[in-house]
Order: C-alpha cells, then sequence, then structure tokens
C-alpha cells in the first residue's frame, strides 16, 4: 500500500512537472519570439548604419520608419582632412664642407577637402614651409562631370613629372625629392589657372591652361626662382600643360608631359619656353621602380637673360641655359615584403641622377657651365614602422662638371595622414 | 566642322561614354556572381568565431556584425558577397567583396569612396585579388602589388578582403557543425 501511494506521489508529482511546462512553453515561445525580433530589428538598424547608403531599399521605410527619418543613414560626411610633414637633417662632408649644416621642419601641410555634393568638390592644402612661412600649396574647385571629362580650376599643381603632383614622405623614397624634380622640374610647381582632366580607358590625361613662370627670376641654376605660386602672379603670359599616363598592368605605369608657352610675364622677353618629360614607375611585389627624363628649352635665352641683367635681376656669370637636361632612376626593394609581421617596411634604395641646367649655354652668356652639370648617386634606407610613418637615412655622391665633391647625407623623417 | 571641332566633340563624346558611377550593393553583386536568386543574410560572429577570423586574417580586431548576399541557382549556393565598410585615410570605403563556392575570391566592387577620388583603387589593380583564398594569407608587398600614391587605399583594400576570406571561411565552418 506504502509502495502504492508513492508510486501514485511520484506520479501526480510528474503529471505536475508536466502541466507546469505545457503552462510555460507558451510564454518561453513567445518571450523568445519577441527577442528574436528585437535582434532582428537591431541586426536591421545596424545594417542600415553601416550599409543604408550602398542597399538603397534598407532605407525605403523599413521597420515603419518613414524615408525622412532614414535619410540620416545616406547623408554623405562632406569633410575631409588630411596632412603631412616633413623634417630634414643634412650633413654637408664633401671636401667643400664649409656649407653650414641644417636641421629643418622642411614642410608642414594640411590638407582640407570638401565635397559639396557628388559633382562639386573642394581641395586645398595649406602649407608651412621652414616652420616659418606659409603658403596655400593649391585651392581648386573640381566639377566632376563624367570619368573621362572633369573640369579644374583655382590654384592648381602643374602635372608635371612623378612627384609634381605626388610627393608625400612616404612616397618619395629618398629623404630629400630629387634634384631632376627640384631644379629642372621645379616642385612643388603650382600656378592658377584650370582645365580638363579624366580616364579615358587605361589613359588618364591632364589639360590646364596656367600662369606663366615669371621669366624675369630664371637664373643659371634654373626655372625654380620664376614660379609665382599664385600670389598676385603676373598673366601677362599663360602657358599649356598636357599630360597622360597609361597603366600598362595595373602595376606599371608610363607618362609624360608637355609644358609650352611665354614665359616672359613683361620682363622685356619673350621667354619661350619648352618643356618634355617622361617617365616610369613600378611597383611590383617588394619592388619599387621610378625613372624619369626630361628637357628643356628657352628659345629666346640671349635677350631675356640681358634684360634681366638689366633690370638687375642677376648678374653676369648668372645667366639662364639656353636648355637643361636630366634624368634618373631608381631602385627600392622591401626586405620585410615576405613577412606577415605588420606594416613594417624597410627598403634600401639606390638612385642615379644626372642634371645639367646649362646643358646648352645661352649665347653670350659667361656662366661656368660645368658648375651646374651635377652627377648623383643616392644610397639609402627608409624604414617605414607603418604606412603613414617614415624615416630615412641617405648618403648623396654629388660631382660637378669641375669634379667637386659636394657630398651629404641626409636624415628625414615624415609623416602622412 | 573644322577638324579642331570634331576632335573635340569626339572627345568629349568618348569621355561621356566612361561616365561611371557606384553600383548598389545588389548590382555590384549581380555583376560578381551569376545566380538565380539573391538574398541578404545578416549574421553576428560569436567571440569565439571572431578570435578565429582575427587569426586567420592576422588583425587586431574585427567586429562581430556580418552582412551578405546569398546568390544561388538551380543546383545550390554558387557563392556569397560580403559586404565591408572601414576607413582609408580619415573617411570610409565600403567594398563588396564576392566569393565562390569553393572559398576562392571572385571579385572586389567599391560600393562608396568617401576620401578624394584620386586615392581610390581601380578595378585593374583590384583584379589580382581574383581566384585568392584564405590560405594565401594576403599581404602587400608579399604577394599583393601596391599603388603609386594610393599606398593606404591599397594596403586597406588587401586586409579586408583577407578578412573577408576568413570570415567566409569560418561561417562554412559553422555549417558544418
Amino acid at each position: 500500500m506504502k509502495m502504492k501511494l508513492k508510486l501514485a506521489a511520484f506520479t501526480v508529482c510528474l503529471l505536475g512537472i508536466d502541466v507546469t511546462y505545457a503552462q510555460t512553453e507558451v510564454s518561453t515561445d513567445e518571450r523568445i519570439a519577441a527577442l528574436e525580433e528585437k535582434i532582428t530589428i537591431l541586426m536591421d538598424e545596424v545594417e542600415k548604419d553601416w550599409f543604408g547608403d550602398v542597399i538603397p531599399e534598407l532605407t525605403e521605410g523599413v521597420h515603419g520608419m518613414g524615408p525622412s527619418a532614414s535619410k540620416i543613414y545616406s547623408i554623405e560626411q562632406g569633410l575631409s582632412i588630411g596632412g603631412y610633414g616633413e623634417l630634414l637633417y643634412s650633413n654637408n662632408n664633401g671636401r667643400d664642407n664649409t656649407k653650414t649644416d641644417s636641421f629643418d621642419m622642411v614642410r608642414a601641410v594640411l590638407y582640407f577637402g570638401y565635397k559639396f555634393n557628388d559633382k562639386w568638390v573642394l581641395n586645398t592644402e595649406f602649407e608651412f614651409e621652414h616652420a616659418d612661412t606659409v603658403f596655400v600649396e593649391f585651392a581648386y574647385l573640381d566639377y566632376l562631370h563624367t570619368e573621362g571629362l572633369n573640369f579644374r580650376g583655382g590654384l592648381v599643381l602643374a602635372p608635371i613629372g612623378i612627384q609634381g603632383e605626388l610627393h608625400e614622405p612616404s612616397i618619395v623614397l629618398g629623404a630629400t625629392r630629387t634634384t631632376v624634380e627640384t631644379r629642372i622640374i621645379p616642385t612643388t610647381w603650382r600656378e592658377n589657372g584650370g582645365g580638363i582632366f579624366g580616364d579615358l580607358g587605361s589613359m588618364s590625361y591632364k589639360l590646364y591652361l596656367m600662369t606663366s613662370l615669371d621669366g624675369g627670376q630664371f637664373d643659371a641654376a634654373g626655372i625654380r626662382g620664376g614660379r609665382q605660386k599664385g600670389s598676385s602672379a603676373k598673366a601677362e603670359d599663360f602657358s599649356i600643360v598636357a599630360r597622360a599616363d597609361w597603366r600598362m598592368t595595373p602595376t606599371l605605369s608610363i607618362g609624360g608631359s608637355l609644358y609650352g608657352g611665354q614665359q616672359g610675364q613683361d620682363s622685356g622677353a619673350d621667354g619661350d619656353f619648352f618643356l618634355a618629360e617622361t617617365h616610369l614607375t613600378l611597383r611590383k611585389g617588394a619592388f619599387t621602380v621610378n625613372a624619369l627624363v626630361t628637357a628643356t628649352r628657352l628659345g629666346d635665352a640671349q635677350s631675356l637673360n640681358a634684360a634681366n641683367i638689366a633690370a638687375g635681376n642677376i648678374v653676369a656669370g648668372e645667366e639662364a641655359g639656353e636648355a637643361m637636361f636630366g634624368w634618373y632612376t631608381e631602385l627600392g626593394y622591401d626586405l620585410l615584403a615576405s613577412s606577415d609581421i605588420g606594416e613594417l617596411q624597410l627598403t634600401p634604395f639606390v638612385r642615379l641622377e644626372q642634371v645639367d641646367t646649362q646643358s646648352k649655354v645661352a649665347s653670350g652668356s659667361t656662366v661656368d657651365a660645368a658648375d651646374y652639370d651635377l652627377d648623383i648617386v643616392t644610397v639609402g634606407l627608409n624604414f617605414k614602422p607603418i604606412d603613414e610613418v617614415v624615416f630615412k637615412l641617405e648618403h648623396q655622391f654629388i660631382r660637378d662638371g669641375n669634379n667637386a665633391q659636394l657630398d651629404r647625407t641626409n636624415f628625414g623623417m615624415g609623416y602622412v595622414f | 566642322m573644322s577638324f579642331k571641332g570634331a576632335l573635340l566633340v569626339s572627345l568629349v563624346m568618348v569621355a561621356t561614354l566612361h561616365a561611371g558611377k557606384f553600383p548598389s550593393a545588389e548590382e555590384a553583386t549581380r555583376q560578381l556572381l551569376a545566380g538565380n536568386t539573391y538574398d541578404r543574410e545578416t549574421t553576428l560572429l560569436t567571440k569565439a568565431e571572431q578570435s578565429e577570423v582575427i587569426q586567420l586574417a592576422n588583425q587586431k580586431k574585427i567586429g562581430a556584425f556580418v552582412s551578405r548576399y546569398i546568390v544561388r541557382n538551380e543546383s545550390g549556393i554558387v557563392g556569397y558577397a560580403y559586404l565591408d565598410k572601414h576607413l582609408v585615410r580619415t573617411l570610409p570605403e565600403t567594398l563588396l567583396v564576392a566569393v565562390d563556392s569553393n572559398g576562392a575570391l571572385v571579385g572586389i566592387k567599391v560600393l562608396a569612396f568617401r576620401e578624394p577620388a584620386e586615392f581610390m583603387a581601380r578595378e585593374g589593380w583590384m583584379e589580382q585579388f581574383h581566384g585568392r583564398r584564405v590560405e594565401d594569407q594576403l599581404r602587400m608587398r608579399r604577394n599583393v602589388d601596391g599603388i603609386t600614391g594610393a599606398t593606404i587605399t591599397a594596403r586597406a583594400i588587401t586586409q579586408c578582403a583577407r578578412r573577408m576570406l576568413a570570415i567566409h571561411q569560418v561561417l562554412e565552418q559553422r555549417k558544418k557543425k
């Protein structure tokens, strides 16, 4: 009997459990359903937040939200901020080491871009040079029409050479920009003007009209002094510059540019000037290869020099050359490319360079042309702990036409953001 | 019409032909994976799955949220297209990374790019990712070539591709469990 009672009690217990379970089953299901709905809503919200701009149907009034309330997900951020800077310690240790060594905050640059809408974009760069001089490096408006045809106007960079438009310290292998793209192509070369640009298949082009250089400031070392930098620029003469680059493969690009026009700017001579340049860039695996060759011709160098001497801008012996010629080729190899440790890059590099700003001396000139004919071999090491920070150490073996030894050792550091 | 005029008109015509706009996520998926149905799916990676992705992709941290398209035809799943939004410099880009049913990357499309257009990677450059798998351990300069003047974008895309392949592998393993 006792046994039966126990069994009955056990059965009741079991039934009881069963009953209890049956009672809660509905509410657990409901709770799970409610939870699932919450998670779905949450996931949709996250997705809308992240991808509402690329999945249009997401923002079309999902989950009872009207289109205007969900519009916030497709608002584009218009302001773009960036910048770069570089410091350079330069030790002149050639046979003639009378030149003062220097440690210079070469430049600190702040970039601000603003996208008003998909068509109108503003790009500006403000540069602090040598820590105490401020320039607007560029400030231009783009009207983006199609991939193949866009319009640009303002203070623009001359689209010439490799470093003319791409000169952030993280891109340039050496501690200093190349001498060719400093003396013959006066990087950073910027003038007021504008034009068209775009991509036609694998070719990119730019075609600008810009204020000419000020020929009144040309001298034996080249045209660099003639840059007007958009500052109350003399606009008596304008020049045309055209550039094209072909992407032969995604990593190999070959291009060139032509610049031509009168550079006299009322200095007393026409200053007919023409510059041509062709270049190659390769980024293949651990290899970086850059090469460039350029030549210029100053048609009426003799009369421009005479006018400049008469105006007191130069003295005899400082006359601009009738032609300039230069080339360089550089090779770098990232030793850490095959590792998997962060972004570390350690790139030894070598650059061969010839620069002659008097490759044809102007008639009547008394310049010592050999002083302006440089052969430069640069060997160095480029170290990047991360993509945006770079340290560079290099030695430059420099000989001029008189075989003077003008060697120097440079240490540079740079950043970009 | 003068020669110069004809040249200008033909230049403008060629230029207009190349009008390029970003595709929507679904348009891009359709361009990369041919199938009959395109369904979107969102999922969350568990903590364990996240650390597995971090290890496979050799990245410091990743998010839990995954959004992807599942593409099917008569015989089953053709592949997946993953959405990813990441910072380039100070502003983001959104990419779509398509992976076939064998775990090979079949294409990358840029869906949104907020940085200045000159930093954008071109389609030709992104072709080098085709056929790459999670085992390739993608890394810039080791097995991915850079872009002159757009290193930061190139690295962001390389990391994104590796991350998406890792997420794909982890989600495939989840199916088998």
